[in-house]
């Protein structure tokens, strides 16, 4: 689980555009939207096109995205479970 | 030389990008890096002090806009004598923003690595910028974008001054923000009315024209 | 400080090729709007507003246009050929001008061109500069391109230069053609519909992709204007300040433009609105007409009938808007059945007649662009 949370945050980093950011800024824990990173809907959507494109798991509906990028620890867990 | 029917108005403050220098009302300043546009911004960005982290997902057409923006309003006090419905943005580019354009292009150029990205497309339409900026500065006027082969400075300054003479706007931003590969340029200009400050320079098409091709 | 009336104009859609012919359409409740499977546009079914382009062939072969012109010119061009019939503007004047509205233009270019065009016919101002020489024009056409708002904000600048005494008639043309570049964006941000847009719907779930072009001719000669006198009375626009893809919460930009045609008047017979069928911008749109307490307006949205046609929208639907004062008819908000917005607007649930004098037209679009624009029927 810890490899697959560092390989999120580089790839958050990555894919948002946190150029500023390294892995240690990202608290596996802390939300990343409204408070935290403070990322709005278009990174939630960005997510959802990481999420296919390096796990294979798509996101139909954006309402979902809330519970599963609620922090890097509940990405892990969402793709853990559906992989 | 006067042009138009009602020249009641001053460019009060400039700020232009161009071939590795800022120029403003506080003087030029060069940057290293002038090749590499992506260093080059960064480095302005660093030099500003800005702390900003939505700069980085911008694209650089619209950290183009955004950097000499925030040269524009280094005078704090500019605004602070308008409200945000009376501050209007009238800016024109020749690209659009073709550089994302491709960008977007690419990323759906393959249909087994189809994966287009919404960061990106939100980008594909030049009046972001103004966006951008309205939100920075908490600019409410209104917003209009031209797409032209040249800065059409006659049609901007008529464009300008009606638009200052009949509307609720008291100020205009106007601007020429142009980004493709390695060429790059922007040119803004605070517009006002002459009575909200004293120095500045009297609104003409030639004036507006001169300050334009500053050190082209 | 003259005034600008509508002398001419031309709409071609999925719904036809005349103005005409695409109120009929509304009149008789039918949608251009079909899901299908449109695999140069999009590997899955989506629902899609297409202009029948066997039929655009046939008529840029007869204009000779079909060789040296995209499909995004040859639709200006019979647009504004036709809205130029039987009227006596004339377009080389010098007094003429052309402002053309549009969000991507030729970007399709980019992956497509058969044709071999050379680089620049990419760009928007090439385009402006191809049109401007097939009718000979005394100006280069301008060129306004601001997401969404763009035909509303082409509009405006047109009523503006002619009450200015720039210019004595200006054809503004609007004009977005669906490529393969614009879906796949759209789908990227989820916004899209599984089948036709239901605006204001408690159900809606996102927009409809529409393609079209169209064109209004304005005019400050009252001899030359079409009957009834229809003006445009004013225009205005504003941003948000809030988010870049996002509207407001409380309808800022809208509420200020708003208020700025209005100047306080409620005399208002109709509201045109943006209508998109996204969960927010129909919400944003019902907040900002809360604050003006213009909740018993009938309101309406054409997206149902015709899609979102972006670049071309603002100018489509404000021929809608004159159609509709020309016959004193309210038409139907097509796909809404349930109220669904957060403050409560009278959406227009079915097609009757009504005495329209004054309709306010409303658009929104990316970058928090908002504009507003208020039209008026005279008496002769």
């Amino acid at each position: 689980m810890d490899d697959l949370i560092n390989k999120l945050k580089v790839e958050i980093i990555e894919v948002l555009n946190l150029e500023d950011l390294d892995l240690d800024d990202i608290e596996t824990d802390a939300p990343l939207f409204n408070e935290g990173l403070g990322l709005d809907s278009i990174d939630a959507l960005e997510l959802i096109v990481l999420m296919e494109k390096e796990y294979g798991i798509k996101i139909d509906d954006p309402k979902k995205g809330k519970e599963i990028f609620y922090s890097v620890k509940t990405m892990a867990e969402f793709i853990t479970k559906n992989q | 030389m006067m042009n138009g029917f009602s020249n009641n108005y001053i460019i009060s403050r400039f700020a232009i990008i161009r071939k590795g220098r800022v120029e403003c009302n506080e003087g030029v300043f060069d940057f290293p890096d002038e090749d590499d546009g992506a260093k080059f911004l960064k480095s302005i960005y660093k030099q500003l002090k800005i702390d900003y982290p939505k700069f980085y997902k911008m694209d650089r057409l619209c950290k183009l806009a955004f950097l000499t923006a925030d040269y524009l309003f280094k005078d704090k006090n500019l605004l602070k004598k308008y409200q945000p419905e009376e501050v209007a943005m009238l800016f024109a580019n020749y690209n659009s923003y073709i550089d994302i354009d491709i960008k977007h292009n690419t990323s759906i150029a393959n249909k087994d690595k189809y994966f287009p990205k919404p960061a990106v497309f939100v980008y594909t339409l030049p009046n972001i910028m103004l966006g951008e900026l309205s939100i920075r500065h908490l600019l409410r006027g209104e917003n209009v974008f031209f797409i032209s082969e040249k800065f059409d400075t006659s049609f901007i300054f008529d464009y300008t001054v009606n638009l200052l003479d009949t509307t609720r706007h008291k100020a205009c931003v106007i601007g020429w923000v142009d980004y493709m590969e390695k060429d790059f340029e922007s040119a803004l200009f605070f517009i006002e009315n002459a009575s909200k400050n004293k120095q500045g320079l009297l609104l003409t098409e030639e004036n507006l024209d001169r300050k334009f091709n500053t050190f082209v | 400080m003259g005034n600008s009336y509508i002398a001419g104009d031309n709409i071609i859609t999925s719904l036809g090729f005349s103005t005409i012919e695409n109120f009929q359409n509304l009149l008789k409740g039918n949608t251009g709007i079909k899901v299908g499977l449109y695999p140069y546009l999009y590997p899955e079914k989506f629902p899609a507003s297409l202009v029948n382009k066997d039929f655009v062939r046939e008529n840029a072969i007869e204009l000779k246009i079909d060789k040296d012109y995209t499909l995004f010119e040859q639709l200006l061009i019979l647009s504004i050929t036709d809205s130029l019939r039987d009227i006596s503007i004339n377009v080389k004047s010098p007094e003429t001008l052309i402002i053309l509205s549009t969000t991507k233009g030729n970007i399709d270019l980019l992956s497509n061109n058969p044709k071999g065009f050379a680089d620049h016919r990419v760009h928007l101002w090439s385009s402006a500069y191809e049109i401007g020489k097939y009718f000979k024009t005394a100006h280069t056409p301008l060129v306004v391109s601001n997401a969404c708002i763009s035909g509303v904000v082409a509009l405006n600048t047109a009523d503006r230069l002619i009450k200015q005494g720039k210019f004595e008639n200006v054809i503004i043309a609007g004009c977005d053609v669906l490529s393969e570049f614009i879906v796949s964006g759209f789908q990227s941000f989820l916004s899209l519909s599984k089948d036709v847009c239901q605006p204001f719907d408690k159900d809606r779930s996102g927009l409809s992709l529409g393609e079209g072009a169209a064109t209004v001719i304005l005019t400050s000669d009252k001899t030359k204007a079409k009957k009834p006198f229809i003006q445009i009375e004013s225009g205005s626009g504003s941003n948000d300040a809030n988010h870049i893809s996002g509207p407001s919460r409380t309808g800022e930009g809208l509420y200020i433009a708003i208020n700025d045609v209005l100047k306080g008047s409620k005399e208002i017979d109709y509201i045109s609105a943006h209508g998109t069928a996204t969960p927010f911008n129909d919400d944003m749109e019902s907040i900002a007409l809360d604050r003006h307490k213009l909740n018993n307006i009938p309101v309406n949205s054409y997206k149902g009938y015709i899609g979102h046609t972006m670049g071309a929208a603002g100018v489509i639907e404000s021929i809608f808007c004159f159609e509709s004062m020309r016959n004193n008819m309210l038409i139907n908000s097509y796909g809404f059945e349930n109220p669904g917005t957060v403050k409560e607007i009278n959406v227009i649930n079915k097609t009757e007649s009504a005495q329209l004098k004054t309709i306010l037209k409303t658009a929104s679009g990316f970058g928090g662009s908002n504009a507003a624009i208020l039209f008026r029927k005279m008496n002769d």
